[in-house]
């Protein structure tokens, strides 16, 4: 146990390195450590801490918020193919931001303030929706969110299809390529805002480790050991959904890192919460930053969609774990 | 005996479909109580109902003399653990983990295990003799095993009353005897009442002391095994043609052969 998380740790760290490194400039670990005692050329500084390590940390938390979101909402619905996407929760942002860009033509506002919170109400906008639709006398079953979320997504995607048509083309690709999910308006304002709102729903999620527990069992067993199992499942989703939407903000349509990492992290845990949820964290940022190196460095200087890049490394040793286990 | 949980006057429906229609009944207190009846003659709903699993629509449930709609879920957690038929257990979960997620009702903030969540988890284990398979998956038990860890997973909750539906099911011979003698010994020494769904008829009436026998949503008989183990009981709740005996080694009443009313055994 203790083995894996230091595993992924290191892993991690040397992703970041490696990431920090990845680009024209090349930087010497004793430069890195000029530049964050204050010092260092300002070609470099500027590389280095107003270019490099946001995209570094947005990936990274994008990740993580991603995976943390899909090990929730897999444990609350009792669904193993259950992942932030299936809700809608990137259709939703898709749509308000080729519908934005439809009605707006003339970029005249800054996409980079205005987008993620356009890909936010979004978000949220479907998650009220898939709500709404789910919700019956009984209160809300997840069985029936998930599939209203199929619905619901499935409609909004096509309406965003339409509403692509009428683009020019440089927008069209620029919609398609946020879909397909990439970091961008990656700045400091944005990993502020990220790191602390996912922090806090990071420690609320874990805080109710040991009610996931007993969620993830079944309704009965769970009503039986005395959680109020409505109440908490819709705050439970509703987290799950708020981290998703923000990660959705900065990283568009990213659906496989939500699927996979949980299932990477409880193949290498177990399902038990309270360790479960810190491992997702590391195998969403794992995973979100060696996709981002190879999104970044393999076509350079041109840029591959980092989602399809995670879904590229990260089916492989999906498989691989599914086989063995 | 003091009845511990009882249903007044409850009525149990999905959508239109009325399951139970306004019926009064009594689990009494320190015994080992059985619910029989054909497929369908709503045992399970009525063990649901009682333990708040399905709303009841009319009527009310009391448990301890507290009306249980208006008692806390974990307040009630604390005084009544409820096995589910077939219950699942997530991919890789040990035994202990499941047991100790018994003690969800007594635990507060992140779910650290305290001293005597520890000692609970342990005794639950020692008790069902599950401590040697304590770190194995759940997934790499038998079905014997398995219900036992469940059993154990009941009892690390604490709760004078346990109920069960039919925790004999998909087990040999031996392992429901095995499951059965279990909750017979946390009932005689560990003085838990507990009320089950069963079907074997002739294991209701050997561990039973009191047994309610159900059909097409009402309770028709209630009274000891030997009460009713008896060929009219049998023929009414059933629509069975039953032989009566008694079982050479426990005493007990069995039902030695039996066919439908309609038929002849050839």
């Amino acid at each position: 146990m203790v083995t894996v998380f230091m595993i992924l740790i290191i892993l991690l760290l040397a992703g970041i390195w490696l990431e920090i490194n990845a680009g024209y400039r090349k930087i010497s670990p004793e430069e890195m450590w000029e530049i964050l005692k204050g010092g260092g050329t300002k070609s470099v500084r500027y590389t280095l801490l107003n270019l490099r390590l946001p995209r570094i940390f947005t990936s990274l938390l994008v990740g993580m918020g991603l995976a943390v979101s899909g090990c929730v909402i897999q444990g609350v619905s009792r669904n193993d193919m259950a992942e932030p996407g299936i809700l809608g929760i990137n259709a939703g942002a898709g749509l308000f931001v080729a519908a934005f860009l439809v009605l707006v033509p003339q970029s005249s506002v800054s996409l980079t303030v205005l987008l993620p919170v356009l890909a936010f109400a979004g978000s949220m906008a479907v998650a009220v929706l898939d709500y709404r639709l789910a919700r019956t006398g009984q209160g809300i079953s997840p069985r029936r969110l998930l599939l209203m979320g199929v619905a619901v997504s499935t409609a909004v995607s096509s309406v965003t299809t339409i509403l692509m048509l009428r683009l020019p083309d440089s927008d069209y690709a620029f919609v398609q390529n946020w879909l397909s999910g990439s970091i961008w308006g990656a700045n400091w304002q944005n990993v502020r805002l990220l790191f602390v709102s996912l922090l806090l729903l990071g420690l609320f999620v874990f805080y109710k480790s040991r009610t996931l527990n007993v969620l993830s069992l079944s309704y009965q067993t769970a009503v039986g050991l005395g959680a109020a199992v409505s109440r908490q499942t819709v705050i439970l989703l509703g987290a799950a959904i708020a981290m998703s939407g923000l990660c959705c903000a900065v990283g568009g349509g990213l659906s496989f890192v939500g699927l996979v990492c949980p299932h990477m992290a409880r193949r290498l845990v177990g399902p038990n919460y309270r360790i479960l949820v810190p491992a997702t964290v590391l195998t969403g940022s794992v995973l979100m930053t060696y996709a981002d190196l190879i999104s970044r460095t393999l076509l350079s200087p041109r840029e591959i969609p980092v989602g399809i890049v995670a879904a590229v490394i990260g089916a492989p040793y999906f498989l691989y774990l599914l086989i063995k286990t | 005996m003091d009845a511990v949980l009882t249903g007044e006057g409850i009525s149990v429906a999905y959508h239109q479909n009325i399951v139970i229609p306004a019926m009064d009944v009594q689990i009494p207190g320190g015994n080992m109580t059985s619910i029989i009846g054909p497929n369908g003659c709503g045992k399970s709903t009525l063990l649901k109902a009682l333990s708040r699993m399905t709303p009841v629509r009319e009527g009310h449930v009391f448990l301890d003399g507290s009306q249980i709609a208006k008692m806390s879920t974990v307040e009630v957690a604390k005084k009544m653990a409820i096995l589910p038929q077939g219950p699942q257990a997530p991919g890789g979960l040990t035994v202990k983990e499941l047991v100790s997620y018994g003690r969800y009702p007594h635990q507060r903030g992140f779910g650290r295990l305290k001293k005597e969540d520890h000692e609970a988890v342990d005794w639950a284990l020692s008790i069902t003799d599950m401590e040697e398979l304590a770190g194995r998956d759940m997934d790499a038990l038998s079905g014997g095993q398995r219900q036992r860890a469940w059993i154990a997973m009941a009892l690390a909750q604490d709760t004078p009353l346990i109920l069960l539906d039919e925790p004999t099911t998909y087990l040999d011979m031996t392992h429901q005897l095995e499951v059965l003698e279990l909750l017979e010994d946390l009932n005689k020494k560990q003085k838990k009442t507990i009320a089950m769904v069963l079907h074997d008829l002739n294991l209701a009436a050997r561990f039973s002391d009191w047994m309610i026998a159900m059909r097409s949503g009402r309770v028709l008989y209630k009274g000891t095994p030997e009460e009713i183990m008896t060929k009219k009981t049998l023929a009414d709740v059933f629509s069975l043609d039953a032989s009566i005996s008694r079982d050479p080694w426990t005493g007990k009443p069995i039902c030695l052969s039996y066919k439908r009313m309609d038929r002849s055994v050839y």
